[in-house]
């Protein structure tokens, strides 16, 4: 039963690693220059089941958790708006803004924090569970 | 009149207990495992285990260093469960102690 607990704590952690890369995209919407050369590009989470064996947990339905695989950035292809006056413009006059769509980033924070939540409300269930275990043959 | 005869006593034996008592008990735990007082010790030390590691959450989440909130309620969460279990196996042997001393002689 405490399996289920380091599951759901390994999806806590999965999602807030999401909310990293979330808050991450929605800072950076504007950025148009990273380290690495050219403007912001939007950054998703890849999620991978963590197999049982793996995670040291004695089989059963073969679930383990899960992790974020890696971070990726999208090659989606960037907005070009026209600011001649800007720094970053190129010869024509074009700015290459970041390809993060602000309503797409709040729809996956809502999400984000509805998983959370329903995870926590899974460990919560859990806890009780074994609270309600360790009343058996009181009394 | 019929001789008759009382049969000696003959010494009880046990089969499958052997002449040399202790080695041969303590050779048929071994075959079994481990002494019941080391595997409570162990799980003792595992209970132990569990709160000082919500302590040492609770203390590098109250330093600032970059600690998961619920990792350390977890953890929190772990060790209070762990003790109550502990408190719950002590109850119940104390109860099966108290009704065995409750045995009249």
């Amino acid at each position: 039963m405490l399996s289920s607990l380091r599951i759901n704590g390994s999806a806590l952690d999965a999602e807030r690693q999401r909310l990293d890369v979330i808050s991450e995209n929605i800072a950076n919407a504007q950025t148009t220059r990273t380290p690495g050369g050219g403007p912001y590009r939007r950054k998703e989470v890849v999620f991978e089941a963590v197999a049982a064996e793996a995670a040291g947990m004695g089989g059963g339905t073969g679930a383990g958790g899960v992790r974020v695989a890696q971070i990726s950035e999208s090659q989606a292809p960037l907005e070009k708006v026209y600011n001649p006056g800007h720094p970053d413009a190129d010869s024509q006059g074009y700015v290459s803004m970041p390809n993060v769509n602000i309503v797409e980033e709040m729809v996956d924070l809502v999400a984000a924090s509805r998983a959370y939540e329903a995870n926590v409300a899974a460990v919560n269930t859990t806890k009780s569970m074994i609270s309600h275990a360790m009343e058996l043959g009181r009394g | 009149m019929p001789e008759v005869t009382i049969a000696p006593i003959l010494p009880v034996t046990l089969s499958g207990v052997s002449a040399t008592g202790p080695a041969s008990a303590s050779a048929g735990s071994q075959a079994v495992g481990p002494a019941f007082g080391e595997v409570l010790n162990g799980l003792i030390q595992q209970v132990d285990g569990t709160q000082h590691r919500a302590d040492s959450m609770v203390e590098s989440l109250a330093l600032g260093e970059p600690v998961d909130v619920h990792q350390v309620m977890l953890a929190m969460n772990e060790a209070a469960d762990a003790m109550n279990l502990t408190l719950q196996v002590r109850n119940k042997a104390l109860e099966a102690y108290q009704e065995l001393m409750r045995l009249p002689v």
